[in-house]
């Protein structure tokens, strides 16, 4: 293997595909990233056996051929070279060294076997569709905070994308929750993704996708199965495990029948319930919410730090009520509010709460309060 | 003050209704192989009587998932032509008839074209047909010749299996050493198992706690959740 | 030296029979979650884990396709018989790319737990699987298979599971997700948790051939000549890896030195019992060996004298030595002195006794024994 590439376009790259691989990993091949150069270029791979990520970067091949190298070693040696140069990497398999060199420097880097290197076989994709990257984005951003982090409850550490109706319409949508929160989005079903499996996609590899999609404002090509999805951007591929194990049955824990309305200017609710919180314990982050007619109060106390109290201008007018609620979850939802206004639909103080943005029906949250 | 409680939203699963997710043991044996052994049964209308929670309504589906057969649900079907009901031998389903006063006129015409039609239906109740009230003389004697199995209360064997099998509807986890501390303690009833299972799933997703042998514990003191 | 490592040998002897009876359940379409992989240390147990992982791994475990798909039909549609060649097992060509990633330790699909590295230098390793090495397996077990077919796990030494680990385990094998299957390997599988050997398939190899014993040690062991490697397949006892320790350990000439100063007896040459006992304080491996040769020539000593008959010659003049001890003392003492000396070496691995003084004190012992005749 043989190729000269330009140093800004093999660091852009080396960047995406490092990210994935552990900084401490016991199997040597796994700090390493596999390369191929063809006459259309150069393909970079590396993977954590989780998940994987190629991309393909322009070069003058010399010599196809392939080999993998470490990771983290070559990111910082190309990170370190200086703009505008161009950098040659040749393998020749005699003693088994990557030989890397710019202007005047040279680096020999142990490599292993390509034979050696982690196979993740994608397999057949029953639905391929394409999604804009703000979509996506947005399924992502709408959903991301509530994934669980408990790993007993493996089936909810990830984002639940499946095809749904909505009202009669079609949609992909995006549903996670830890079970004491709900965060649903949805865009228009995409053609092709009907009937598609619903997948559970994990959370690393949320984390992943949504670092790729800040790079690209392109459209973005899914591809799935019951086994795998796979995101396409311009010149990079994500290949992810799902997480195998069946979503509940959320639907039935959205409420329908919440009939106390609250709408309160979303910003003022945020920064009030951030003020306020400063009194609750560390470990609950408990608050109180009262409701009454055109007012919305927001106390907490705590027996070490004291109490607050802090009263909102609201738009109510159903029989007044106190229900408490994890300042933090509160936060959480209302961060992803962009509209003005946040509409919430109470039952009582011991049953889930429908959190909306007044102005987008595309997302739903739900909240489970604390009995305070 | 007692400190402030995260309650948990009640996430279910859908419950895993195909035939192998069927827990076979003594106390049902004789319903299932009345199920399984279809088409080859003793008459063309036949009987599963039992507790609720015993697994009629799973075995219901089952033969629903085999033979196509339809589910009636009451109030859709009294008025229909009986035997279009049954076209070419079709199979039909009747759940918990006992629970409701019985549609005798309509059930009395649905048994004949059944055998008319060649079909076959499913009966379900709490309780033998021979002991379902009904006022015509015909039908109760009709019902009461019905091939009928129970099934019957659990045994620990199937205690354990049942709740190793709602647990694992809701994905929940559990600690070795649970099962058989529940099925030790808690009340011989199917109707107690889906009780007490979602009561420990609810704890442990409220607290953030694996279902551990304590946890279950106060799962089986605590009658009412939300006493908790 | 040679890699005997279960994971990079290609090759397995003598279990013929168990590998056709893998490829008969699996031609009847019965393989199960779980199997349990038993037998003496040493015959292969690790080697035919790996083996069959592979095979597995390879999608072995499937009809070809067109080929009659079983176990697929709603109800259990009557698999086509599948006809196995005499020959057939469950080797792999080392080139083959599972093999390759196996070795690697790259193939996304196969975790492997065993007890952890505890000294990066020497390699040794902590005395139990702990839960911390198996906790992965939930993430594993919760994941989508990498290569699109089975997960393949395998518990090595899996009696030294403590009780937490076992449990974790247990859970695993309780609730198996669809294509995973678990291969347990333990040469005392009365050490597991019961419900943990009630849910395996049982696969039981037996002690190796003297013939293949010693078709192996000549392929891993070029070195040695045939009397030392005679000698070997007696002291092996059935197993390879116990041929390739004793070898490695030192263990023939230990074997020597130990026979020919007994047969100096009541004569304690201080000299050489000095000189074997330093040995022994500065090499863990010629105590091991020696821990275990002192005690098992003693056994088999005995043995010989309650049947009456001269044990087989293991190392030359060995029988001689026996005969002398056995005639200079009656059968019940040698039994005393067995149990002691064995007591006595167990001990000190136990609880780090001196070293040069077990083996005097074990020396002394037979002395002594014969010194009140």
């Amino acid at each position: 293997m043989k190729l000269t590439i330009e140093r800004t376009a093999l660091l852009k790259s080396l960047g995406h595909v490092q990210s994935v691989v552990e900084r401490r990993n016991t199997i040597p091949i796994l700090s390493n990233v596999r390369m191929e150069a063809t006459d259309r270029g150069v393909s970079l791979n590396a993977t954590d056996m989780d998940l994987e990520i190629v991309e393909s970067v322009a070069a003058q091949t010399a010599v196809p051929g392939s080999t993998t190298a470490p990771a983290h070693t070559l990111y910082d040696i190309v990170r370190k070279l200086p703009d505008g140069s161009q950098v040659e990497l040749a393998y020749d398999g005699g003693d088994g060294q990557l030989v890397l060199k710019a202007g005047r420097s040279r680096f020999s880097l142990a490599c292993l076997p390509v034979e050696d290197f982690p196979a993740m076989s994608a397999g057949a994709f029953s639905h391929t569709f394409s999604l804009a990257a703000a979509e996506l984005r947005g399924l992502i951003d709408r959903t991301r905070f509530a994934i669980s982090t408990e790993e007993t409850r493996y089936y909810l550490n990830g984002i639940f994308l499946h095809a749904a109706d909505s009202d009669g319409l079609p949609v992909l949508r995006a549903v996670a929750t830890d079970g004491h929160r709900l965060a649903r989005a949805e865009v228009p079903l995409p053609e092709g993704a009907k009937d598609m499996p619903g997948i559970i996609i994990p959370r690393k590899t949320v984390a992943e996708l949504r670092k790729l999609i800040d790079e690209t404002g392109m459209d973005v090509t899914l591809a799935l199965s019951d086994q795998k999805a796979r995101f396409d951007f311009d010149d990079t591929r994500l290949t992810s495990k799902l997480i195998d194990g069946t979503f509940p049955d959320y639907e039935r824990v959205i409420p329908t029948e919440n009939d106390k309305v609250l709408e309160v200017d979303c910003k003022l609710f945020a920064q009030a319930v951030d003020r306020v919180s400063a009194i609750s314990t560390e470990k609950s982050r408990a608050i109180k919410v009262t409701v009454d007619s055109g007012s919305l109060t927001l106390s907490a106390s705590s027996p070490d730090a004291g109490s607050a109290v802090e009263e909102i201008e609201a738009s109510y007018d159903s029989t007044a009520m106190d229900i408490g609620f994890n300042s933090r979850y509160l936060l959480d939802i209302l961060g992803q509010v962009e509209g003005d206004a946040v509409r919430l639909t109470l039952a009582d103080a011991a049953s889930p709460t429908v959190v909306r943005d007044v102005a987008d029906a595309s997302a739903v949250y739900v909240l489970m309060p604390m009995r305070v | 003050m007692t400190p402030a409680r995260q309650l948990p939203l009640n996430l279910v699963w859908r419950p895993a209704l195909g035939r192998e997710d069927f827990l076979v043991a003594p106390c049902n044996a004789a319903a299932v192989a009345l199920v399984d052994a279809w088409p080859d049964w003793p008459a063309p209308a036949v009987c599963l009587h039992g507790p609720p929670g015993s697994g009629k309504s799973h075995l219901a589906q089952v033969l629903a998932t085999r033979t196509g057969a339809k589910i009636l649900v009451p109030g859709a079907w009294e008025d229909k032509d009986p035997l279009g009901l049954f076209e070419d031998g079709g199979v039909l389903v009747l759940e918990d008839l006992d629970e409701a006063p019985l549609p005798e006129t309509p059930l009395f015409h649905l048994l004949n074209a059944c055998r008319q039609a060649r079909g076959g239906l499913l009966l379900t109740g709490s309780t033998p047909p021979a002991r379902w009230p009904v006022a015509l003389p015909d039908l109760r004697s009709r019902l009461a010749a019905l091939p009928a199995e129970r099934l019957g209360e659990p045994d620990d064997e199937l205690m354990a299996m049942v709740l190793l099998k709602l647990f694992a509807d809701r994905s929940a986890d559990v600690d070795p050493g649970v099962i058989s501390y529940l099925v030790a303690r808690m009340e011989r009833s199917f109707a107690a198992v889906r009780d007490l299972v979602e009561r420990a799933d609810a704890l442990a997703l409220s607290e953030r706690r694996r279902i551990t042998v304590p946890l279950a514990r106060r799962a089986l003191e605590a009658r009412n959740p939300e006493a908790g | 030296m040679t890699d005997l490592s279960p994971r990079t040998n290609p090759d397995l002897l003598g279990h013929g029979d168990v590998e056709r009876e893998i490829l008969e359940t699996q031609a009847s379409g019965r393989v199960g979650h779980a199997w349990l992989i038993s037998g003496p240390r040493g015959v292969g147990k690790a080697t035919l884990a790996y083996r069959f992982a592979r095979h597995i791994l390879a999608g072995r475990l499937d009809p070809p396709e067109g080929e009659g798909a079983m176990g697929c039909g709603l109800f259990g549609a009557e698999a086509a018989p599948v006809r196995i060649a005499p020959d057939a097992g469950l080797g792999m060509d080392p080139e083959h790319p599972v093999f390759r990633r196996v070795v690697a330790g790259s193939h996304g699909d196969l975790r492997v737990i065993e007890r952890a590295v505890a000294d990066e230098k020497t390699g040794r390793r902590k005395t139990e699987i702990v839960v911390g090495d198996v906790r992965d397996l939930a993430h594993f077990m919760g994941m989508t298979p990498s290569e699109g077919g089975w997960r393949v796990v395998i518990v090595d030494e899996a009696e030294t599971m403590n009780r937490n680990a076992a449990n974790a385990l247990l859970k695993v094998l309780e609730e198996p997700p669809g294509r995973a299957m678990l291969l347990l390997v333990s040469h005392n599988p009365a050490r597991l948790l019961p419900t943990i050997r009630s849910r395996c398939r049982r696969l039981q190899l037996g002690a190796l051939g003297d013939d293949i014993l010693e078709h192996l040690i000549a392929r891993h062991l070029p070195e040695l000549g045939p009397e030392d490697r005679r000698s070997l397949v007696a002291l092996a006892e059935g197993s390879i890896g116990r041929a390739i320790d004793l070898a490695g350990q030192g263990g023939l000439d230990l074997c020597r030195e130990v026979i020919s100063m007994l047969g100096a007896l009541p004569r304690l040459d201080v000299t050489r019992l000095h000189a074997l006992g330093d040995k022994v304080a500065r090499d863990d491996q010629a105590f091991s060996a020696l821990a275990e040769l002192f005690p098992w020539w003693l056994a088999r000593m005995t043995r010989s004298g309650a049947l009456g008959q001269a044990p087989a010659q293991v190392i030359s003049g060995e029988a001689e030595v026996a005969a002398r001890l056995l005639g200079a003392a009656p059968l019940d003492r040698w039994i005393e002195v067995w149990e002691k000396v064995g007591s006595l070496f167990e001990r000190a691995r136990a609880v780090h006794l001196d070293r040069k003084q077990t083996v005097l004190s074990a020396f002394l012992a037979v002395e002594q024994t014969l010194g009140r005749s």
